[in-house]
């Protein structure tokens, strides 16, 4: 580690929650990590994203894998040896056990693994929402800053537009009309979440558009496209970025409402707006508690980093907010 | 200030063009049109009757003319009758209007008289022990999502313990109560629902009223004020907050999409009957015009409580007055 370098809680949350989300399939699964028969396997790896095609086999997916498999001599399961989809009527509302570590739902699924498997759904709503929203964003900014005149007056009009509209029932009434899947509903998130960041790109552009480096670009015989995209653009974007990531924890928070209310992420994916829903009801407290800590940790992790990224850029706030 | 008002009418009336437009077109280039009523199954489609439907409710006709003549209707205020019941849309709407209107107020009447002494006291006594733990409090109470504290309230609070009513807006009888009695009953019934919906803006809030508060007391006129031998309280609270009030109403204007959004949520977990608990029956059974008349009333709604926002902004802040300061 660097000297005199420490390292930031939000950072290391946020590692953790990445991690999660990545290697949920390793974390939660009903295969094991390791399978030693015959040869060395990897069955868990297999529904990693990416580097799950190098291992997977044909016919695994339609294997049961809780039973000892053929010529097996030794297993390591995941932490938690359960799929997010094994139904086990067996285990209807099984409260949390050694067996089922935070219970099980009304089809006996295990919560942890839902849980677990929630936060990829969850970070991954976050993280393509952002970008749709970042692309717009910065790119209408862009516009309105750096050409001014009709351009900055229809954008920023069309900003204020946008921030005035209540989002959530435009929301609601489109996604009951697409068919239901996640990264659609990301993008969807994402097509409400600009203005803000529009917002911010065109003040920085606006700031750095009257800089010497720019005027020096200029002199230099640079165009206009070359000035905005390689002068101005790079430098204006951290502000923006720092935004974006309080509008990935809105977003976040967005998609649990809407899979909460059954328009979100369709079953039997889960999500941790969906896993509320469903136990709203059920009288069941770890149905009720443990998906909503997770998601509550999840979206202050990523304002705490967001506060963190602000509170370095701005010294003026770090002073006012020690 | 002509022009600034100018510009605020022009924003306005572009959203409510914007959001009927968007709403309109959004849903009905989608897959699936309404066969009101029709039980299909046991009589078979009967081409006559789906025509005769067709052309009754206008769906033969080209969008753009459906948008015109809808909107014209809007603007007198008729949304058509629901494809559910076939009742008015606008008295179903106006019906659930009251209960969303008296959440919502009450929500906006609790952020301000809390979160502002809140600010003050925190800004006022700025790193005491006061300060740190309301900041936490108020830290935590922003990240908490607010129907999972619905869920948790209903289950404590309601379910367990019994304080309060678990659902709805008035108890089982109580329209043959004395006046004052279905008052106070609907006071209880909404603390709950009220509570889930304030608290995350009050918590933002309060944290903004502190900041704005904070740079209020290291300005200069305050230091003039101190200067002149004025008290704590009266310098905080005529000189640092009558500078720092200002913002509170541009931010008041932004906070009503948030507010109306959370309804949604938080009418269908305590089945108030209000607008979201309407919105969120008719998407189910696609009531196209209700969903739309919704859309528009909403926006209407919001876009009236902003651009009161932004009027009274005008009145409290002297500089925008002055026409050299408008861009």
């Amino acid at each position: 580690m660097i000297p005199g370098r420490k390292v930031r809680p939000g950072g290391l949350a946020l590692m953790v929650l990445g991690a999660v989300a990545l290697g949920a399939p390793l974390l939660a699964n009903d295969r094991p990590l390791i399978l030693r028969g015959s040869g060395w396997q990897f069955p868990a790896l297999g529904e990693v994203p990416i580097l799950g095609r190098l291992v997977e086999q044909p016919g695994w997916s339609r294997r049961d894998w809780s039973l000892p498999q053929p010529s097996e001599r030794w297993r390591l399961s995941p932490p938690v040896p359960f799929s997010f989809r094994q139904v086990s009527l067996a285990d209807r509302y099984a409260p949390p056990s050694r067996h089922h570590l935070l219970g099980a739902d009304a089809l006996g699924r295990d919560l942890a693994a839902r849980i677990v498997h929630g936060t990829t759904v969850s970070v991954q709503v976050g993280l393509v929402s952002t970008c749709t929203a970042l692309a717009i964003g910065v790119l209408l900014g862009a516009l309105a800053g750096y050409t001014g005149r009709a351009a900055d007056f229809v954008v920023s009009r069309g900003i204020e537009v946008a921030l005035a509209f209540p989002t959530f029932f435009l929301l609601l009434g489109v996604l009951s009309l697409l068919p239901p899947s996640v990264p659609l509903l990301a993008m969807v998130i994402g097509l409400t979440r600009w203005p803000s960041l529009a917002r911010y790109t065109r003040a920085e552009v606006m700031r750095l558009a009257q800089a010497p480096l720019v005027e020096a670009a200029r002199a230099a015989g640079a165009g206009p496209a070359r000035v905005l995209f390689r002068h101005i653009l790079p430098h204006s974007l951290t502000p923006v970025l720092v935004a974006a990531t309080f509008q990935m924890a809105g977003a976040m928070l967005v998609e649990a409402g809407l899979s909460f209310l059954g328009f979100g992420v369709p079953e039997p994916l889960p999500s941790w707006g969906g896993l509320l829903s469903q136990a709203q009801g059920s009288g069941r407290w770890w149905l009720v508690i443990f998906p909503g800590v997770a998601l509550t940790l999840a979206i202050t992790t990523i304002q705490v980093l967001g506060e963190q990224y602000r509170e370095k850029l701005d010294p003026r706030l770090s002073r006012l907010q020690p | 200030m002509i022009a600034y008002l100018f510009r605020r009418l022009l924003v306005a009336g572009s959203t409510l063009v914007g959001i009927t437009l968007v709403t309109f077109v959004m849903l009905h280039l989608t897959p699936g049109e309404p066969s009101p009523g029709l039980n299909i199954e046991t009589r078979g489609p009967d081409q006559a009757i789906i025509q005769a439907l067709r052309s009754r409710y206008g769906l033969d006709r080209p969008l753009g003319l459906q948008y015109l003549d809808w909107a014209g209707r809007v603007a007198r205020l008729d949304f058509g009758r629901s494809l559910v019941d076939h009742r008015l849309v606008r008295t179903r709407i106006l019906e659930r209007l009251p209960h969303t209107l008296a959440l919502n107020l009450a929500a906006l009447g609790i952020i301000f008289t809390v979160a502002i002494p809140l600010g003050a006291l925190a800004a006022a006594r700025r790193n005491s022990t006061v300060d740190q733990a309301t900041g936490f409090a108020l830290y935590a109470l922003y990240a908490l999502p607010s129907f999972w504290v619905a869920l948790l309230l209903q289950a404590g609070l309601a379910v367990g313990l019994g304080w309060f009513p678990l659902a709805g807006p008035a108890s089982e009888g109580a329209a043959a109560w004395s006046p004052p009695a279905r008052w106070l009953d609907g006071l209880w019934h909404m603390a709950l629902p009220v509570f889930c919906l304030s608290y995350g803006s009050l918590a933002f809030f309060a944290r903004f009223a502190r900041a704005n508060l904070l740079e209020a007391l290291a300005s200069e006129s305050v230091r003039s004020a101190r200067s002149r031998g004025l008290g704590p309280g009266r310098v905080l609270w005529r000189h640092a907050l009558g500078q720092a009030w200002i913002p509170f109403l541009t931010l008041a204007g932004l906070l009503l999409p948030t507010l109306v959004s959370g309804s949604v949520l938080i009418e269908r977990i305590f089945a108030w009957p209000g607008m979201g608990a309407l919105l969120y029956e008719s998407l189910f059974t696609r009531d196209y015009p209700t969903i739309l008349g919704l859309t528009v009333i909403s926006a209407t709604l919001v876009v009236a409580g902003t651009l009161l926002a932004d009027t009274l902004y005008l009145l409290a802040d002297p500089r925008l007055r002055r026409p050299a300061q408008i861009p």
